[in-house]
């Protein structure tokens, strides 16, 4: 069969009433099922990566928080041991926690600015810690004075532990608001889908009640008031309306009926006059 | 007002995008289901959707009036803005919805000014959509539906007067409802051939396609960031440059040319006086390019301007040269072009060189008139007598078009856009020509105007591609109620 014959079938084709309700409303179904399936893909989609975007970034901030904790504590023990100067006990640090949380940060932070600032926090740590396991030699020897190699020597090493233990956490910081951002820009274009198939869906709603009234009802109303004039004032029955379905030839069937009821009356008249 | 063929008509223009749509899907998924195929084929069940809608209840084509046609024509490129935006802004990246609607309408409108910073970024399938709608837009969306619809004669007729301006009618010597398939042949033709010279010049067959359904369509997207420029070869941008006049002047003439196989039919008023414009133009523009440095040598200077001339009287927005670099004097030259465009008839936009010439003639004839008051004085087109009320709408429509012009620099202005991008941005997108200067300029985009300044330039180039007086029409409908019916 050739395509000019097929368009000329389709063309042909005539839908009944209930094809075209059918037709229409599945055609609105299928728009709200497309707006369900989006949102509920999106939705999904949405908060795996939301879930884990935010874990991720709270569980670095408090691993950052916690190693500048545990070197404040170690720093100010120090500190404790060089005022006391009795002591000869240097104070316990986790070594091994320090730098496996340390490195965790590097890989569980995607930006690439927390990377480097990683790497300066384990150079200043290794800095930090080499010149505080001189502690023992400070106390013990006669010539350095000890509070002069904490402020001297080891404070600044601490400052700088410190200064890039901090930037460390606000590049954190700024990557999670980063995310939120990107999280309200996500969202954003997540609902545009779910927005536009609505939107259809409900411009498709207008569109069928505007053909329903148009081809259904308002053809419905003519038919009636063709048919109060046909039996108050005794007018001919003479409605018409655009449409090929069933309404049609209702209309056509009632056309008919009233025309034949008409002659059959006058056919009466003409012989009771007789 | 008959909703009923309005809607079916509209429906008709829908379909034609959802047809362009799914050959998209079909271009993700050559590519190997690339990141916009959920966004393409979800677009595509929407404006199909929707588009077929109406054929539902409204099975048979009927007569229309002429204020149902301006209202199909409307409808038909709004409908047609919105719903080829849904490509873009479902894909997301830097589609917001501003975004997704200003290159959309720059798309259809055969414009070419963007709003992507990175076009190579953009999966293949969307860049094939957004040449797509320059494909659409080019040969006007009602002209695509008349191709489709199997309506009346006579229904074919009238839209036809509507949709192309009495100027783009003349010169074809068929029946106006013939117009429309000769308009159709020719820039398949145009497509056709200038995707083959661009693969025989070497270009990939994706960027060929992409580049060919633009420059018959005189739109300017380019499937690279660097445009015509990213080829880096001569032969390129000749076969750009010879597409770039072919489609500027009137495709009545190329068809009659082709026909008669003579170059008497181009031996016309109106394409001497284009031709003579653009040696003229190219030459001041090659000569500033030179003067300033920008091109090392003569023969470099002339032959980019050329190109960056017929880019812009063709309204295609191409691009060989950064236009950022350049003096402004040399932008400001340009935008004469960019006023007056191409020929009636063709893909171009702007006043139409048939509209100036016009002016000039309708000038030297009140003129004469003042110096010789009992002459005869006739305006002549070739061997035709113009009459009077056949002049007066294209002299109204020039009047127009400034007024539209000064209105959009000043809003473009309050929006924030700078000095001199409000009154070249404006005057681009009126004329359809597409990149500004500076940061909106042939290698910028438009990402940084503010809202205001899109929603203005996009109506710029709404305005500018159906020539103002259907949208004037239409509006004067909403609010006179004889008119509405």
């Amino acid at each position: 069969m050739s395509i000019r014959k097929f368009f000329k079938r389709v063309r042909a084709y005539r839908l009944t009433m209930r094809a075209k309700l059918v037709a229409s409303l599945s055609l609105i179904a299928a728009i709200l099922l497309v707006s369900l399936l989006i949102s509920v893909m999106e939705y999904s989609g949405m908060s795996d990566y939301v879930s884990d975007l935010i874990a991720d970034d709270i569980s670095s901030i408090n691993v950052a928080n916690r190693l500048a904790e545990m070197s404040n504590t170690y720093h100010l023990d120090i500190l404790a041991v060089v005022g006391d100067e009795t002591s000869l006990e240097l104070p316990d640090f986790d070594d091994g926690y320090f730098k496996s949380h340390c490195d965790s940060l590097r890989s569980s932070v995607p930006s690439n600015q927390v990377k480097p600032l990683a790497d300066s926090v384990m150079y200043s740590y290794s800095a930090y810690m080499l010149t505080s396991l001189e502690l023992g030699d400070v106390i013990q020897s006669d010539f350095i004075d000890s509070r002069s190699w904490f402020f001297e020597r080891l404070q600044p090493r601490y400052d700088r532990l410190r200064t890039d233990l901090l930037a460390l956490s606000n590049a954190i910081y700024q990557d999670l608001a980063k995310n939120s951002a990107t999280f309200e820009g996500g969202f954003y274009r997540s609902i545009i889908p779910g927005i536009v198939a609505v939107g259809v869906g409900l411009l498709l709603v207008v569109m069928l009640l505007f053909f329903l009234l148009a081809f259904y009802v308002d053809p419905l109303y003519k038919m009636l008031e063709g048919l109060d004039a046909y039996r108050s004032q005794d007018k001919k029955y003479n409605v018409k309306f655009d449409g090929d379905d069933q309404l049609a030839r209702l209309n056509e069937g009632i056309a008919e009926l009233a025309n034949e009821n008409r002659q059959f009356r006058s056919r009466i008249k003409t012989m009771s006059r007789k | 007002m008959n909703w009923k063929v309005i809607s079916r008509n509209v429906g008709y223009a829908l379909l034609v995008s959802a047809l362009f749509m799914l050959l998209s899907v079909g271009v993700s998924l050559l590519d190997g289901h690339d990141s916009a195929l959920a966004a393409l084929l979800i677009s595509f069940l929407i404006t199909f959707i929707v588009g077929i809608f109406p054929f539902i209840f409204v099975r048979e084509p009927q007569a229309i009036s002429m204020k149902e046609g301006y209202v199909i024509i409307c409808l038909s490129w709004l409908l047609s803005f919105i719903f080829g935006m849904l490509p873009y802004a479902l894909w997301g990246g830097p589609f917001t919805l501003q975004n997704a609607w200003f290159e959309s309408v720059s798309g259809y409108t055969t414009t070419g000014a963007t709003i992507l910073d990175d076009i190579e970024a953009l999966p293949k399938s969307l860049l094939f959509w957004r040449a797509s709608t320059h494909f659409i837009g080019g040969l006007g969306v009602v002209v695509f539906l008349l191709l489709l619809i199997p309506g009346s004669n006579q229904m074919k007729m009238r839209l036809t007067n509507m949709e192309l301006t009495s100027l783009s009618r003349g010169g074809y010597s068929t029946r106006t409802n013939k117009t429309v398939y000769v308009f159709a042949y020719v820039y398949l033709a145009l497509l056709v051939f200038s995707f083959l010279a661009y693969l025989l010049a070497g270009m990939p067959v994706f960027d060929a396609a992409c580049h060919a359904m633009s420059v018959s369509a005189t739109g300017g997207f380019s499937s690279r960031n660097l445009s015509i420029a990213a080829f880096d070869s001569r032969w390129v941008e000749g076969i750009t440059m010879v597409f770039m006049y072919l489609s500027s002047i009137h495709f009545g003439l190329v068809y009659l040319s082709v026909l008669t196989r003579s170059t008497k039919p181009l031996n016309n008023p109106v394409v001497k006086f284009y031709t003579v414009w653009i040696v003229l133009m190219a030459l001041v523009v090659g000569a500033g390019l030179k003067g300033h440095g920008i091109c090392p040598t003569w023969g470099n200077a002339i032959w980019n301007g050329f190109f960056e001339t017929l880019c812009v009287t063709s309204t295609s927005g191409f691009a060989i040269l950064d236009n950022a670099q350049w003096p402004l004097w040399i932008v400001m030259v340009l935008m004469f072009s960019a006023v007056m465009c191409g020929s009636a008839g063709s893909t171009s936009g702007g006043v139409k060189v048939d509209r100036v010439i016009l002016f000039f003639k309708s000038l030297g004839r009140r003129i004469n008139r003042i110096l010789h008051p009992s002459s005869v004085n006739e305006i002549r087109m070739g061997k035709r007598i113009l009459r009077e009320d056949e002049v007066s709408p294209h002299l109204l429509y020039l009047t127009l078009y400034g007024v539209l012009l000064a209105v959009s620099v000043a809003l473009s202005l309050c929006a924030g856009v700078d000095h001199q991008n409000s009154f070249i941005a404006s005057v681009t997108s009126l004329g359809n020509v597409g990149p500004a200067y500076g940061a909106l300029g042939t290698m910028g985009s438009f990402n940084s105007v503010p809202l205001m300044g899109k929603l203005v330039f996009s109506l710029d180039m709404f305005l500018g591609r159906i020539e103002i007086y259907p949208v004037l029409a239409v509006v004067a409908m909403i609010f006179d109620k004889r008119a509405r019916g």
